[in-house]
């Protein structure tokens, strides 16, 4: 186990079971970490800018579904990347869909990885660890 | 010699005439009758107004009778008229005359006859009454004597110029008129009264004496040339003698008479005393008288000797030749010049006839004009004869001769013209050479007047202008050209400038033909240069026009032939280039002038030229064809016609050449043998055909039963829509029998539905020929059928259009079909694109739920199983493998639906690459089941590459996965058909029983247990799928046992089947 401060991880999606599945898959993994859900992109964006605003810690990754409630999840990465207080937080695109439109779309809006969700639980277990183990150990983020 | 022969070599006699003192007996008789009629005019006024004094000239004297006044005007003023030359003619004068004379005549005859019947015939007082007195027995009565002497005068005034017996009658009758006047005269002169009253018993007036005597000397003297007036007025002593004798004997005898008579009534001597004074006084008077007339006679006589020798001198010294003879000719008298003139002594020629010295070829002429012409005529002048000379030779003497008639003497002059005549004779020589010159000539020749008449022509004029001489001579010149007023023109500027040349003109024959002439002309002058006309010679230059016509003609000709001609001269050069030959060689003439001929013929045509030209040359014509050369070095065929030119005296100047480009005539004519060999060709052909429509005209019978028996209506209309044939199937089409439909309008009997007008489709019929559309018809029951219509358009022979054949067929049927198979079709493309929709849709929204079954029963699995009982092992296990099953199916279905919605360009896609790549997918398949994968070489083909990928590995998964107790070996190929290919994937598996060979195409179709053979069974579906959108099929050939092998045929042409590419 590693003793450094836990990285705080924000989760934007609407669906419980997505919301459990995912709580479930980071319980298994071993990077301390403190998973941060939020329900529709309104909420999400509200809560990051207040956060930036009160100069709280800002969340060290974002997962964010495509299908939101309220405010969409690409206009919410549209937002996220034009903000330059937020721009450089790594944002992972965490959806079911695999249409090549989608995948397009988000990488046009810069997003940091696109990760179709894999139906069989072992493989998104095995998927969340993979991102878990990239993005919170290995890649060298801004301080 | 008398007076008269002195002056006899002229006419004499009027010269004479004029000369003597009465020559004009005109004018005395002129004058005597005039004093007659003034005198009867002065009594007859005084008749008329009464006053005696004019009647009678002294009181107590007897008036002049008005009878006797009116007879001398009458008579008085017709001898005075008739001296009148002014009259209107002569004769009229003397016919006047005459009637006055006859009316006069006719008065003093009624008188006489009064006198002789002793009673009135009332012609005394006819024109006035006179009182009647004592001395007036018979009222206006003249005495008898007086008109008897008036009847003697217009008798003698009637007789004027008669003869009769050698006498005068109208000389006597004035003598008796004359003596009447003369007795009354000297009866008042002496007083005797019985000569007064002349034995009758009326007296005659003193007046009528001078009035009588006047009447006398006018009849006398109006004919001088006989009686008594031609001794008057004789010249010569005998005139001398009269003139003078006469009037003295006249005078001197009454007056001594008178004086005598006077004398003695007054006393002065008797009878006796008196008798002999006077006869003594008489004597002496007439003796002067006679000594006067004899001195006169004296010195005539002298003047005449003196000018007799005058003659004899003249006659001696005379250059001229003179000579006198008498009638016959026998020469009296000569001059002396004869002798040296012909050698001859006078005396040999004196008394003998001149005839005789005449040259003997001149003596006939000389005889008969000394006969005719001057004894019998007038004389002659100019004539010119030969006289004989001593020595033998001839001297030309030209005469002048006149005869005097009544002294039979012929006057004759001569000179000796010898020498003029000699050169007058080459003159006339000279002249007649000229003159033969002129006539001779071909050229007509003219002389003008300078008042522009001809006066001379040649024997060329009178043949040009087809006149004689005579004719010309005379004439306007200009007359004879059709363009006078130019001929005027021309004359007018030869008098100008002296001279023209070349002027041309026209000469009119009289038949109208006409000759075209030029003109020199100059003026001639006589000797002293005075102008006398225009000297003018034409030339008929008809010929030479019509030659430089023909000339210019035939420049005209060469020059606009269509067939070069040219000519070379005698070394063979171009020596002329008409512009056809610049046409057909494309050498200028001034490319090819003076250059060899042989320019014109390609190299192994030379020797050829020069042979024919050799040949020409030697007079003999070629025609022939060879090949020539253009400028621009391109050969063609010509036609050559050469021949050789000669000058007019024979020397052989060059070749003429006409050249044609025949070429095109020379195909034509090959062609036209093609033809001909073509055309017996098809002349057999047709034979044979003319056989075979004899024989297919009994098929034709037989085809028009089987128009009948056709089930499309076969309708012939006209152009107008005419209905002239209908068919059996078109009865049956359209319920129309043909009697019905015959002679009806088509469209309007069918109330046809066009999909374009009907002058459009006749229009297109006119340009096409045929039409073909479908159209709308009604049948006779109402029904609205639909006819796929052919028409054409039939011509005659002409190619007018005639009829139209129309064959319809109903489509109704077909057409309701084929609407229906539409409406189908476009149901199954709705439906498909629904049904992909709903496969997208369903696969997607089915994934949200089968994610949380498989999620969460996954976590069930792996963090509860073996803590629950078994059997909540074994139903977790149920329920994890139904979510992955349901997974799987969604999968495909969505698989399945993208086929068609997903699809990707059609681009060349290696079918090599393709299998290589399904190879490496289905790596673990194939080494777990050992199976032998063996592809041949595969075509590149358009298509969509991913499906490509996806139809080769399920066709070979399969293949692998369908197999026996044997490892899998599976064969991929290719074969090429006409238009695509056929690919195959061939196994040696299970196979399948034939029914299932459709089936295993069907979505969800399995033929196998899911624990045999796992799989969702939508593969096929797909790759059946994939194929029909690239345009092709698939298929099975399969048995169990045997294998199976799956066709797919990929055509060149594909077209997709919905969805987007």
């Amino acid at each position: 186990m590693d003793t450094r401060e836990p990285v705080e991880i924000f989760l934007i999606e609407d669906n419980p079971g997505d919301v459990r599945l995912t709580q479930e898959a980071f319980k298994e993994g071993r990077i301390h970490n403190t998973l941060t859900v939020v329900g529709d992109g309104e909420a999400a964006m509200e809560t990051l800018r207040n956060r930036v605003a009160q100069g709280k810690p800002k969340p060290g990754l974002i997962l964010l579904d495509l299908n939101l409630p309220r405010k969409d999840g690409r206009q919410v990465l549209a937002e996220i990347k034009a903000d330059p207080s937020l721009r450089l937080i790594p944002v992972i695109v965490l959806t079911s869909s695999a249409a090549e439109r989608d995948v397009i779309e988000s990488y046009e809006r810069n997003v940091n990885a696109y990760v179709t969700k894999p139906i069989d639980i072992d493989e998104f277990l095995a998927a969340i660890r993979a991102l878990e183990g990239f993005w919170l150990a290995v890649v060298r983020l801004p301080g | 010699m008398t007076g008269k022969a002195d002056t006899a070599s002229t006419p004499p006699l009027s010269v004479l005439a004029r000369s003597s003192p009465w020559a004009d007996r005109n004018r005395l008789a002129f004058a005597a009758a005039l004093l007659a009629a003034l005198l009867g005019v002065v009594v007859l006024i005084g008749w008329l107004t009464g006053q005696q004094a004019l009647t009678s000239p002294g009181p107590g004297l007897v008036a002049m009778k008005p009878n006797v006044a009116i007879s001398l005007l009458l008579l008085g003023g017709a001898l005075a008229l008739s001296q009148l030359a002014w009259l209107p003619g002569h004769l009229s004068g003397i016919a006047l005359r005459n009637v006055l004379s006859l009316l006069v005549l006719a008065i003093a005859l009624a008188t006489i006859l009064e006198y002789v019947l002793g009673q009135s015939l009332g012609i005394d007082q006819a024109f006035f009454r006179e009182v009647p007195g004592v001395s007036t027995p018979f009222p206006g009565r003249p005495p008898l004597a007086v008109a008897l002497a008036l009847a003697s005068a217009s008798l003698g005034t009637l007789l004027l110029g008669r003869r009769w017996r050698g006498y005068h009658p109208s000389q006597v009758l004035a003598f008796f008129t004359a003596s009447v006047g003369g007795l009354v005269f000297l009866g008042y002169a002496y007083g005797a009264q019985e000569l007064v009253s002349l034995g009758a018993n009326s007296r005659t007036s003193f007046a009528a004496a001078p009035g009588l005597l006047l009447l006398s000397l006018a009849i006398l003297a109006a004919n001088p040339r006989h009686g008594l007036m031609v001794q008057m007025t004789d010249p010569g002593p005998a005139g001398q003698v009269a003139r003078r004798v006469g009037p003295a004997a006249l005078l001197v005898v009454p007056i001594g008479a008178l004086v005598r008579l006077e004398g003695e009534k007054a006393g002065l001597y008797d009878a006796q005393l008196g008798l002999a004074i006077m006869t003594v006084f008489e004597a002496l008077v007439l003796l002067a008288v006679g000594a006067w007339a004899s001195s006169r006679i004296l010195s005539l006589e002298t003047a005449r000797a003196e000018a007799s020798r005058d003659r004899d001198r003249f006659f001696e010294l005379s250059s001229d030749l003179i000579l006198v003879t008498d009638h016959s000719g026998r020469v009296l008298q000569l001059s002396a010049s004869w002798e040296p003139a012909i050698g001859r002594p006078l005396q040999e020629m004196l008394g003998r006839s001149f005839v005789e010295f005449v040259h003997s070829d001149d003596q006939a002429e000389t005889t008969r004009r000394f006969e005719d012409d001057v004894v019998r005529g007038s004389g002659v002048s100019g004539f010119q004869n030969r006289y004989v000379c001593a020595d033998g030779s001839c001297r030309w003497l030209e005469w002048t001769a006149t005869a005097d008639a009544t002294r039979s003497r012929v006057f004759a002059a001569a000179r000796d013209v010898t020498e003029q005549k000699g050169a007058a004779e080459t003159l006339r020589e000279a002249s007649l050479y000229a003159r033969g010159l002129i006539e001779a000539s071909l050229d007509p020749l003219v002389t003008i007047s300078q008042e522009g008449k001809v006066t001379d022509v040649n024997r060329a004029t009178e043949e040009v202008t087809g006149r004689g001489r005579d004719e010309l001579i005379g004439t306007d010149f200009a007359d004879y050209f059709t363009e006078p007023q130019q001929a005027r023109a021309g004359y007018e500027r030869v008098l100008r400038d002296g001279l023209v040349r070349d002027y041309p003109l026209t000469v009119r024959h009289v038949s109208g033909l006409t000759t075209d002439v030029v003109y020199n002309a100059t003026v001639y002058r006589d000797e002293k240069g005075e102008l006398q006309g225009v000297f003018a010679a034409a030339r008929d230059v008809t010929e030479q026009r019509r030659a430089a016509a023909t000339q210019a003609r035939l420049a005209t000709i060469v020059e606009s032939s269509v067939d070069g001609i040219f000519a070379t001269d005698f070394e063979n050069r171009i020596e002329a280039w008409n512009p056809a030959c610049e046409v057909i060689f494309g050498y200028s003439s001034a490319e090819t002038l003076g250059r060899p001929a042989g320019m014109l013929a390609p190299e192994d045509s030379r020797a050829e030229q020069s042979r024919r030209y050799a040949l020409a040359r030697d007079g003999n014509p070629q025609v022939y064809e060879a090949f020539r050369r253009r400028k621009d070095g391109t050969t063609f065929r010509a036609q050559l016609c050469t021949f050789p030119m000669h000058s007019s005296d024979g020397a052989f100047l060059g070749l003429s050449t006409i050249v044609r480009d025949v070429s095109e005539a020379y195909e034509a004519r090959e062609r036209l043998r093609a033809y001909t060999d073509e055309l017996a060709r098809s002349n057999q052909e047709l034979d044979r055909l003319l056989k075979e429509r004899d024989e297919r005209e009994a098929v034709l019978r037989e085809q028009a039963g089987l128009l009948e028996l056709a089930h499309d209506a076969i309708v012939v209309r006209g152009f107008d829509g005419v209905i002239r044939y209908w068919s059996a199937g078109a009865e049956r089409t359209y319920g129309w029998s043909s009697a019905e439909a015959t002679g009806k309008i088509t469209h309007e009997l069918l109330a046809t539905v066009f999909p374009e007008s009907l002058a459009a489709l006749n229009q297109t019929l006119l340009e096409a020929g045929s039409w073909e559309g479908q159209l709308g018809h009604t049948t006779r029951d109402g029904r609205e059928v639909v006819v796929e219509s052919r028409q054409v358009l039939e011509r005659d022979s002409q190619g007018r259009p005639t009829a139209i054949l129309e064959i319809n067929r109903d489509v109704t049927e077909s057409v309701s079909a084929h609407r229906r198979l539409e409406e189908s079709a476009e149901e199954l493309r709705r439906s498909n694109a629904e049904l992909e929709q709903f496969a997208y849709v369903a696969s997607h929204d089915l994934q949200e739920p089968l994610r949380m079954v498989t999620g969460f029963v996954g976590l069930l699995q792996r963090r509860y199983s073996n803590q629950l009982d078994a059997s909540a092992d074994e139903f977790i296990g149920f329920a994890v493998e139904g979510a992955h099953r349901m997974q799987s199916l969604i999968n495909d279905l969505l698989a399945y639906s993208r086929v068609g919605t997903r699809g990707h360009e059609f681009e060349p896609v290696d079918l090599n690459e393709v299998v290589e790549e399904a190879l490496i997918n289905l790596r673990v398949a194939i080494e777990e089941s050992h199976a032998r994968v063996e592809p041949e070489n595969l075509p590149t083909v358009r298509a969509d590459r991913r499906q490509m990928l996806q139809l080769m590995q399920n066709l070979i998964g399969n293949a692998v996965k369908f197999h026996g107790d044997e490892p899998p070996e599976v064969a991929i190929g290719a074969r090429r058909e006409p238009d695509g290919w056929r690919i195959f994937v061939r196994d040696n598996g299970i196979g399948m029983d034939a029914k299932y060979h459709d089936q295993v195409f069907v979505i969800f179709g399995r033929l196998h247990s899911r624990e045999a053979y796992p799989g969702s069974g939508i593969g096929l579906a797909i790759c059946k799928k994939i194929v029909e959108r690239h345009g092709g099929r698939i298929w099975v050939e399969s048995a169990p046992g045997k294998g199976s092998t799956f066709w797919l045929t990929l055509p060149d042409a594909r077209r997709s089947l919905g969805g987007h590419t």
